[in-house]
């Protein structure tokens, strides 16, 4: 099994000092070079804009960029490009930037955008986001491969022939996935032939099984947009790793009922917005929960039903098992979060590094990339 | 004035497997090395789909990796296309401020509009709504760096209710903002606007004093889009640096040659249309449309290198052509020494021969004025 990282690059207010919102990129690229030294696999960043202290992740392009700078080995996820808000050329030309500048090493992740602050802020409504990831997640693929490259669609029509450049070096192309929390979803991603980023953070752990299941199910009569078929389960793990156990609970209790709060606040504005779209639906149980009311009981119900990791390696490794058990091919560590400090960041990552990611890398898992053809539907 | 040096990531036919890969890696290498030297800037277009010309569709990511291997040496967007299309007004102010962040402080944002059929077409942009697109991005991206909670914006291109945009840029107010500047009547929008004139496409002597006077007239009494005045100047040139001038012009011929033809070809779409906002383009790709062939013979090559108006020779050669721009009140000039298909070896040799005997004769103090009365 792989593990990797992943990152909202969060600042919680009132900031500590003018240069915090700096400091955190910096230490958050600190992190990650550790982590390139210890063998993690991969760094995932999301994209989020507007989203005050819930993510300064706003140009993860301008930053997986100085990742492959600074780094050598770890791959570089993209957790996810969201696709609405990008025009898919810019987007095929980024990877293939990014691919060539990392030596291969990118990870191509796609989503659609969950909070109501994204959406109209650059002007679109909760309607159009599906459709504008699935058109432009048929293009990009398209764009590696045909050249000259045309297409007919509604939102990104290109009828002047053009030369998609440059091309990423991995061929055929970058791994594609998708990130995904409802079933819906689930199962595009296996129809599509994408790999299953879950963002599925408080859905029990037998709710998240049964999606997977139908994932695999589902993808054995894929319909893929790529040359590949990417049949694996990306699960993220938060968590905060000690040698105290103590500690680690100290710290975790605020910081994960901090985040949890406030990213139910943002994803619920979605499920509330009057002009709400069907597919949006599953945030209806996040938009009934009154952020005050999430409490330590909340907490509690995360750790006891094992959707968190806090406490020493063995907890860390623990986890890892029983995702492994539900079917995942990979782990990403959520560590930066709530006020967690860098230091102990930092000390989680090493912590990881040294004890755990040895035995979570023997594992062998169900899933993998295998190459294939495109599927003629999805041929201009 | 100051020294920098100017990419489009260009790699001229013929092509073989990996080259693209090959010249992004040599292109990083060339600019550790410009960073090590004490170059002040590297500027990089932003080109889409134009093979040979350009393979610089994505500056963003290049540049987060390029501010992790250098220390000194400042990040120019030469430039960001701000039509919406290309880059939403947000994602343009969110990647500066990354970038800032990242390279502590050292990005320049240069901005345009594109100038290529090819290009606007390709994002379905009509050419006459180019320049009003940029007109309301350029002056909206600095209010999302200094307002804590951008007030919003209802414009004919875009429309976006207050949001935070986040992060902001680390320098103070923010960082200076440029536009590229060919034609007369961008140079002066450039001074109305309060921002640094990047200057493209101008190697004739002469043509240069007239438009930074253009530039400096409109600056004098400007509105600035910022919230600081960025009165500055840059222009660009191919530049062949050799020990001598013989080999000089066997490398450069064939780079002149590539530069002007390719150069004429991406600007002949516009040649037999009426496109408003693009005259001026016509005028060019017709005479350039009437040369035919580009060919240049080495007698005109010399002839151009005496005249100064190409940077190509040994050092004294590119030394002089430095000095007329600088007498010309040019702050910045950038060397496009990665051209057409000139080995790597020989682009190095370009830099390391310009930082030793260009860099410290020009450098500050040296300014236009001085640099005339020493003359």
């Amino acid at each position: 099994m792989k593990a990797g990282l992943i990152y909202e690059i969060e600042t919680i207010q009132p900031f500590k000092s003018p240069s915090y919102e700096a400091d955190v990129y910096r230490e958050t690229l600190e992190q990650i070079e550790l982590a390139d030294r210890l063998g993690f696999d991969s760094v995932w960043t999301v994209e989020h804009h507007f989203l005050g202290e819930f993510s300064y992740c706003s140009a993860p392009e301008v930053f997986l960029g100085c990742v492959a700078g600074r780094t050598k080995r770890i791959r570089i996820g993209h957790g996810v490009v969201v696709l609405p808000f990008n025009h898919p050329l810019r987007v095929a030309e980024r990877i293939g930037v990014l691919d060539i500048v990392s030596n291969g090493r990118v990870e191509f992740g796609t989503g659609r955008a969950t909070t109501m602050d994204e959406i109209l802020g650059f002007g679109m409504t909760p309607g159009e986001t599906r459709p504008r990831w699935a058109e432009a997640v048929a293009m990009i693929p398209r764009m590696w491969r045909e050249d000259p490259f045309t297409h007919q669609g509604k939102y990104w029509p290109v009828e002047h022939p053009v030369s998609v450049i440059p091309k990423p070096v991995q061929k055929p192309h970058p791994p594609m996935w998708v990130a995904c929390t409802n079933p819906v979803t689930f199962e595009l991603a296996a129809q599509k032939g994408l790999g299953a980023l879950c963002f599925t953070l408080g859905v029990e752990l037998r709710d998240v099984a049964a999606r997977i299941r139908m994932y695999r199910d589902t993808i054995k009569r894929a319909q893929p947009v790529g040359q590949s078929i990417n049949n694996q389960i990306s699960l993220n793990i938060m968590g905060v790793i000690d040698d105290h156990p103590k500690k680690a609970e100290d710290l975790a209790r605020a910081a994960v009922l901090w985040y949890v709060r406030k990213g139910f606040t943002l994803v619920s504005s979605v499920a509330e917005a009057k002009s709400k779209d069907e597919s949006y639906k599953y945030l209806n149980t996040a938009s009934k929960f009154d952020p005050q009311q999430i409490t330590s009981d909340y907490y509690g119900f995360l750790k006891g039903d094992d959707l968190i990791a806090v406490g020493a390696a063995s907890e860390a490794l623990r986890i890892a098992r029983r995702y492994r058990e539900i079917g995942a091919d990979q782990v990403l560590f959520f560590l930066q979060f709530g006020a967690i400090p860098h230091e102990q960041i930092m000390r989680s990552i090493e912590i990881i590094g040294e004890k755990v990611l040895p035995e979570i890398q023997s594992w062998p898992t169900p899933g993998g990339i295998t190459l294939c053809a495109p599927h003629p539907g999805h041929q201009q | 004035m100051d020294l920098g040096l100017q990419y489009e990531i260009q790699r001229s036919r013929p092509h073989y497997p990996g080259f693209m890969y090959d010249i992004y890696h040599q292109a990083t290498a060339q600019v550790i090395l410009a960073d090590q030297l004490g170059f002040h800037s590297v500027w990089t277009v932003e080109h889409h789909f134009l093979n040979e010309w350009s393979y610089s569709s994505a500056p963003e990511v290049w540049y987060g990796a390029l501010s992790q291997v250098t220390r000194n040496i400042r990040l120019g967007h030469g430039v960001s296309l701000l039509p919406i299309p290309f880059n939403h007004p947000v994602r343009v102010a969110e990647r500066i401020a990354v970038l800032d962040i990242m390279s502590n402080g050292r990005v320049e944002c240069g901005t345009g509009r594109s100038i290529t059929e090819q290009e606007l077409g390709g994002f379905n942009i009509n050419p006459e709504d180019s320049r009003p697109m940029w007109e309301e991005a350029v002056a909206q991206i600095p209010k999302m760096w200094t307002q804590e909670i951008y007030e919003g914006f209802e414009g004919k291109y875009f429309q976006i209710p207050p949001r935070e945009v986040i992060p902001k840029p680390i320098q103070k107010p923010h960082p200076a903002m440029w536009v590229a500047a060919t034609q007369p009547s961008t140079w002066e929008v450039a001074g109305h606007k309060g921002i640094g004139a990047l200057g493209f496409g101008i190697s004739e002597p002469g043509v240069i004093d007239k438009l930074v006077a253009t530039y400096k007239k409109a600056i004098s009494n400007c509105e600035p889009v910022g919230s600081f005045v960025n009165d500055k100047v840059a222009a660009a040139t191919v530049c062949v640096c050799a020990p001598t001038r013989e080999e000089a012009i066997e490398l450069g011929k064939g780079a002149i040659d590539f530069t002007t033809r390719k150069g004429a070809e991406l600007f002949t779409p516009f040649a037999n249309k009426d496109v408003k906002g693009y005259e001026y383009y016509k005028k060019m790709a017709q005479q350039a449309v009437a040369i035919g062939d580009y060919r240049m013979s080495t007698e005109s090559l010399q002839k151009r290198i005496d005249s100064g108006s190409v940077m190509v020779g040994d050092p004294e050669d590119c030394l002089k052509v430095a000095k007329q721009y600088q007498s010309a009140g040019v702050d910045l000039l950038m060397a496009l020494v990665q051209v057409a298909a000139l080995p790597h070896e020989k682009v190095m040799q370009t830099i390391e021969l310009l930082a030793k005997h260009v860099m410290p004769k020009i450098k500050n103090g040296a300014s236009a004025q001085s640099a005339a009365a020493g003359a």
